[in-house]
């Protein structure tokens, strides 16, 4: 059993009345792939390709025209059993009440997940220990800096112990020692410790070749290729050109 | 530069804030109900500084302060019950993207109950802070059995508005430009449901729009409590706002939800 399947996977969005959107727009034409549990997945495309419409799609916010997924064996479709398997990281430094010490966000975001009070305190103080962010915990969110701030966004989703992790475009906004931190922290942590797998979007090259077991190329809402990323890891002039490629070959 | 072109600079610039109001009819509409409001508020002063007193009042055989205070306080009920979907939707997105909430087990609903009953408790806090307040520092009668009556005015107000307002809310989704209905109804609100002074004093289409909306009610309760009327006397009242919130919750609840899947369809949330 694959962590997420994707099958024929195809969105398209309706015209919006009373507004100057009076086209119908395919997001998503057809996809299918597959991921196995325990790698991470990095999904490469121009904006507007697709990536945070599928992301969307598989987390259940919206649903797909035509086409099936699955994740961990379940349906899409089953919302409830869905919420319970995947985690969320979305860019930017947002994620957390900055009113709040990370240690109540995490337990605010355990209650969203029902989570009963005695299993949520012992899973936070665990996360808490394993990501080495104890001696912030007791400290408003608005102080923490990009890094610290990541990492109680991991444990935060992390928090109900979901089999996949989805990102869309997590590195965007952080600068080049914080986004090493956190390839690392996925990479040890998520992956390794956990036994988690790992679903992102990226613009950018450097970070898909450094992370990624596999890499997608979506464009125009069409999965254009996949590929082992070890490949590109020696030679990061051979990503470019198969991206740069792709978009020229995809383009009507 | 002549005068001509002075005449096309400043049409220019005073069609881009038209434009940025969008809506001729919705920016100008609330300033005339504004300038009615303030006329009708004058007239009434005015009867009642040279009569000692308004005939109006006699309603509840309230003295002004404590009518006018009424009024006034629970006027605040309205101003954020009615924007309680828009304004739970604002505040989750100032930190946490909403997505990441609707991706949870809990629901939308939910999230916006535990809002609604925070801020109805703050509101609500308010309104008898300021009844007492004013027995205290204006040496107003009180009943002492006034509190019951208020608190269950203020919660049907609250979830009467908040109804109204998701359906508001609703259109919104929608079609994106319905937000100054919630100007507008706030000021109609103000203008009509006896704030300032009774309904009585309206020609009858305007009393027939005072008693479709919400706070008429709501404000009828709160001055026959403060009257001293006993139970028996305050409980049909009750009863009838009760009818009139579950009519604007269950309708707001109904159309808010169709919009949320429509909007969820249709990646518009």
């Amino acid at each position: 059993m694959y962590a997420v399947e994707i099958e024929g996977l195809e969105k398209t969005y309706e015209p919006v009345p009373f507004s100057n959107n009076t086209k119908a727009s395919r997001a998503l034409d057809g996809v299918s792939l597959k991921i196995e549990h325990g790698t991470i997945y990095t999904l490469l495309g121009p904006n507007g390709s697709g990536k945070t419409t599928l992301l969307r799609i598989l987390s259940g916010l919206i649903p797909p025209s035509a086409g099936k997924a699955k994740i961990c064996g379940i349906p899409i479709e089953n919302q409830t059993e869905i919420s319970k398997k995947i985690g969320f990281l979305w860019p930017g430094r947002t994620g957390l009440w900055p009113f709040l010490t990370g240690r109540q966000n995490l337990k605010y975001f355990a209650c969203l997940y029902n989570m009963l009070p005695d299993l949520a305190d012992s899973r936070i103080s665990e996360l808490i220990k394993q990501l080495d962010i104890r001696n912030r915990a007791d400290y408003p969110a608005s102080s923490y800096s990009s890094g610290i701030f990541q990492r109680f966004l991991i444990a935060r989703a992390m928090v109900h112990n979901p089999e996949l992790l989805l990102m869309d475009e997590p590195m965007v906004f952080l600068d080049l020692p914080t986004t090493r931190e956190l390839h690392s922290l996925l990479r040890e942590f998520v992956i390794q410790d956990m036994k988690k797998t790992i679903f992102l979007t990226t613009h950018q090259l450097e970070e898909a070749q450094t992370i990624s077991d596999v890499l997608g190329f979506l464009h125009q809402g069409k999965l254009v290729w996949e590929k082992n990323a070890s490949i590109f890891r020696d030679n990061r002039e051979n990503l470019l050109s198969e991206y740069l490629l792709a978009i020229k070959n995809g383009a009507p | 530069m002549t005068v001509l072109n002075l005449f096309k600079k400043f049409r220019l610039l005073i069609g881009t804030f038209y434009k940025q109001d969008s809506q001729l009819l919705f920016s100008l509409l609330p300033r005339y109900l504004w300038a009615i409001f303030i006329c009708m508020i004058y007239r009434f002063v005015f009867q009642a500084a040279l009569s000692g007193k308004s005939v109006h009042v006699d309603q509840y055989a309230l003295p002004f302060p404590i009518f006018l205070i009424s009024g006034i306080a629970s006027v605040r009920l309205l101003v954020f019950s009615l924007r309680i979907f828009e304004d739970t939707i604002a505040n989750i997105r100032k930190s946490v993207p909403l997505a990441e909430l609707l991706m949870t087990p809990t629901s939308l609903w939910e999230i916006m109950l535990a809002h609604t009953a925070w801020k109805g408790f703050l509101a609500i806090n308010e309104l008898i802070a300021v009844l007492i307040s004013s027995k205290i520092l204006l040496n107003i009668p009180l009943s002492p059995f006034f509190l019951f009556p208020v608190v269950v005015s203020g919660a049907l107000t609250v979830l009467s508005y908040a109804g109204i307002g998701m359906t508001i809310s609703a259109a919104n989704l929608f079609i994106k430009k319905a937000d100054p209905i919630f100007t507008i109804l706030n000021q109609i609100s103000t203008a009509f449901c006896g704030v300032f002074f009774p309904i009585a004093l309206f020609p009858s289409v305007i009393k027939l729009l005072a008693l479709s909306l919400p706070l008429t009610h709501g404000l009828n309760i709160v001055r026959l409590s403060l009257a001293g009327a006993s139970l028996d006397k305050i409980a049909p009242s009750i009863i009838g706002f009760t009818v009139i919130t579950a009519f604007f919750m269950l309708t707001g609840i109904v159309l808010l939800q169709r919009s949320l899947v429509w909007a969820k369809k249709n990646g518009k949330l």
